[in-house]
């Protein structure tokens, strides 16, 4: 089964342009969107919504947002690293911060790249390219962690 | 002394009724001066004349009396009759006996004074007129007395002189300490003066309000009674050091330093130290301040920058995020759609994202001016000869088609934060640099301006210049003098320099002309003492 982008956009807008920027280099049917941190949570472990779904398969990559509503970015990675089934999976961190700030704290949490959101849509397109053909075809995943079934 | 001399004057006269003239020899090139005169209790009416000769003793006529005085007591009888006496007196100076004849004196004794170890000068006792009698064995043996009362006066005045001085000293004395007082009570600080063992020998009212002991409880104490328990081991040692190297300076720089009052409370304080060299040894003033409120307003100062960085925060976030969707879904527009549109509909797009992407820039800039001010400042010695040249050589490197020669001056440091020094010097070069580009070759300068009060530097370009009458507007953000089509950029470069100066406490300015090029200068708060 190939993997997915799971990926935690709040604003529609944006979301319809990451779904674009995949189309365009032919990814978009692996992406899943959910709209904030509790809903990335609730998808990750198997909770709320998502009580159903298989928690034995994981995103490829999680493309995460700092600002989100209800639980941020900072906090979704904080619980991700702290849970042995999470811990290993690949997040990276696409934001608008320009902030020095953001960028150390998400690499002290265990964030595996930070992606500055370019505002030109070319740039953007190219960002989306290099991150699912590294993350999703190039990068091995590390295995399926210990007590999954 | 004179009034005591007069006494004595008054009383040789009647002893010995004569005239007593008091008469005091400075001694050699210097004129004789009638201290003190008085005439027997028959005066005439020829004494007024004697008065005035006596006065105008102080001629020539009489020199060699000084010699004369140190023989003793000298008798003169029938002085009218007498010729000078060559032979028998050859020391007695002409001119004593043409002036005592020509005031009709008979009989005159001269008695030789002396006061403390040396000679003083000369008592004359003359009589005059017809009815004259001559100085009898009894008198002159008298002359001793005279002698003796006056080196008693002046034994007596020498001593109440001595005395005064004594007095006038200990009064001036009293009076700086006084002062001295006055300006420790008066100081706004608590002030704790210490001697070389670490005791307490002076304090003021603001130490017995801030601390809550008194005077008397602090006075002869270990100055350590005002330091919290915990710390008094430490502070000796520092107290010793130093004493073996005083020197004027802030106590514990970057230490949260803290006083103990009297009921066992601490506060955080501000201390500076002054040594006093005095003849009785070395001793330690120390000024205490309580920054109390001082440390809430910098707790309140930070909240509120916390929460300025929480605003930059969102507008980066929140500004750009819509920005992206408009500049994005408009290229979208462009690319995809461009068959469905004409070109004028086309051209509004291209309006579009230019502006979507001009004011993204715009947004960027302002972070990066509010990053400028929120930064954590970090002073130290800091090379900016270095930091010029390899800025300047990036610019080169950059556009490599320009010919630009930067001239920086050698051993320019400064000290400020490192990050904002390079920040600033890239700004001012790279203003410098953006503004001579209409230039075939051209230079730019770096330097320092000798002489003043505070390090004063300046970056000169030979480019476009500016009208001074414009020169306030350089430094606000976005204020431009340029079109950007002319200059491209945000209007953010000078802003930040500015903003980077004020904050290490400096000022700068610009002058310019169009079409001549512009210097800017600015100057930076000199080192504090004692940073490394």
């Amino acid at each position: 089964m190939k993997s997915q982008v799971l990926l935690v956009e709040d604003s529609t807008s944006d979301e319809k342009l990451a779904l674009r920027a995949f189309r365009k280099c032919g990814v978009e049917h692996t992406v899943v969107v959910v709209r904030d941190g509790q809903e990335a949570l609730d998808y990750l472990f198997g909770a709320g919504a998502y009580a159903s779904r298989d928690t034995s398969v994981l995103p490829g990559v999680l493309l995460l947002d700092l600002k989100l509503p209800r639980v941020d970015g900072l906090e979704v990675l904080r619980r991700i690293r702290a849970d042995e089934r999470t811990r290993l999976l690949p997040v990276v961190v696409l934001t608008a911060s320009r902030e020095d700030e953001d960028l150390v704290r998400c690499y002290a949490l265990g964030a595996n790249a930070y992606v500055r959101k370019p505002l030109d849509f070319t740039a953007f397109t190219e960002a989306a390219r290099t991150i699912a053909q590294f993350w999703l075809s190039l990068n091995e995943p590390a295995p399926t962690p210990r007590g999954a079934p | 002394m004179e009034t005591g001399l007069h006494r004595l004057a008054r009383r040789a006269a009647s002893r010995f009724c004569a005239t007593c003239a008091i008469v005091r020899l400075a001694g050699e090139g210097a004129a004789p001066e009638v201290v003190a005169l008085c005439f027997p209790e028959s005066r005439d009416p020829d004494d007024d004349r004697l008065e005035r000769a006596l006065c105008a003793l102080a001629s020539p006529k009489l020199e060699g009396l000084l010699a004369l005085a140190m023989r003793g007591t000298l008798v003169l009888e029938d002085v009218d009759r007498t010729s000078t006496h060559p032979d028998e007196d050859p020391g007695v100076p002409e001119g004593l006996i043409a002036l005592a004849r020509d005031l009709d004196v008979r009989s005159l004794m001269l008695v030789p004074l002396h006061a403390g170890d040396g000679p003083w000068g000369l008592a004359f006792l003359a009589r005059r007129g017809e009815s004259f009698r001559a100085f009898d064995a009894a008198e002159i043996a008298a002359t001793a007395w005279l002698a003796d009362l006056f080196a008693a006066e002046t034994a007596r005045a020498a001593a109440t002189a001595a005395a005064e001085r004594a007095d006038v000293a200990l009064r001036e004395a009293r009076a700086a300490e006084r002062l001295f007082r006055g300006f420790v009570e008066a100081a706004p600080d608590a002030m704790v003066v210490v001697d070389a063992r670490g005791e307490v020998v002076l304090v003021n009212a603001q130490t017995e309000s801030l601390f809550g002991f008194s005077r008397a409880d602090l006075l002869g104490k270990p100055i350590e009674i005002l330091v919290p328990r915990r710390h008094r081991p430490d502070h000796a040692k520092h107290r010793d050091g130093y004493l073996g190297a005083p020197k004027v300076r802030a106590m514990g720089t970057g230490l949260e330093l803290h006083g103990q009052r009297q009921d066992g409370s601490e506060f955080p304080i501000e201390i500076s130290l002054s040594p006093l060299e005095t003849a009785e040894g070395l001793f330690v003033s120390a000024a205490i301040r309580d920054v109390t409120r001082r440390n809430a307003v910098e707790a309140a100062l930070k909240i509120s920058n916390r929460e300025l960085e929480a605003f930059s925060y969102s507008v980066a976030h929140d500004l750009r995020a819509p920005l992206r969707a408009m500049n994005g879904f408009a290229q979208i527009l462009h690319e995809e759609y461009q068959a469905v549109l004409d070109a004028e509909g086309v051209d509004c797009l291209d309006e579009i994202r230019d502006n979507a992407q001009r004011m993204g820039g715009l947004i960027d800039a302002l972070l990066s001016l509010s990053r400028v001010t929120r930064s954590e400042l970090r002073p130290d010695h800091v090379d900016l000869s270095a930091i010029a040249r390899a800025c300047g050589a990036r610019l080169s490197a950059a556009d490599p088609e320009r010919r630009v020669e930067v001239v920086v001056e050698e051993g320019l440091t400064a000290y400020l934060d490192a990050p904002l020094g390079r920040n600033l010097v890239e700004n001012l070069l790279g203003n410098a640099w953006k503004f001579s580009a209409h230039r075939e070759k051209t230079t730019i300068e770096v330097g320092s301006v000798p002489d003043q009060e505070v390090p004063t530097f300046f970056v000169r370009d030979h480019g476009a210049g500016f009208d001074m009458a414009h020169a306030g507007k350089l430094f606000t953000p976005f204020q431009r003098l340029h079109t950007v089509s002319e200059y491209p950029g945000t209007g953010i470069g000078l802003a930040t320099v500015q903003r980077i100066v004020h904050r290490h406490g400096g000022r700068v300015w610009a002058e310019g002309e169009v079409g001549r090029g512009a210097t800017f200068f600015f100057t930076l708060a000199p080192a504090p003492m004692g940073a490394s």
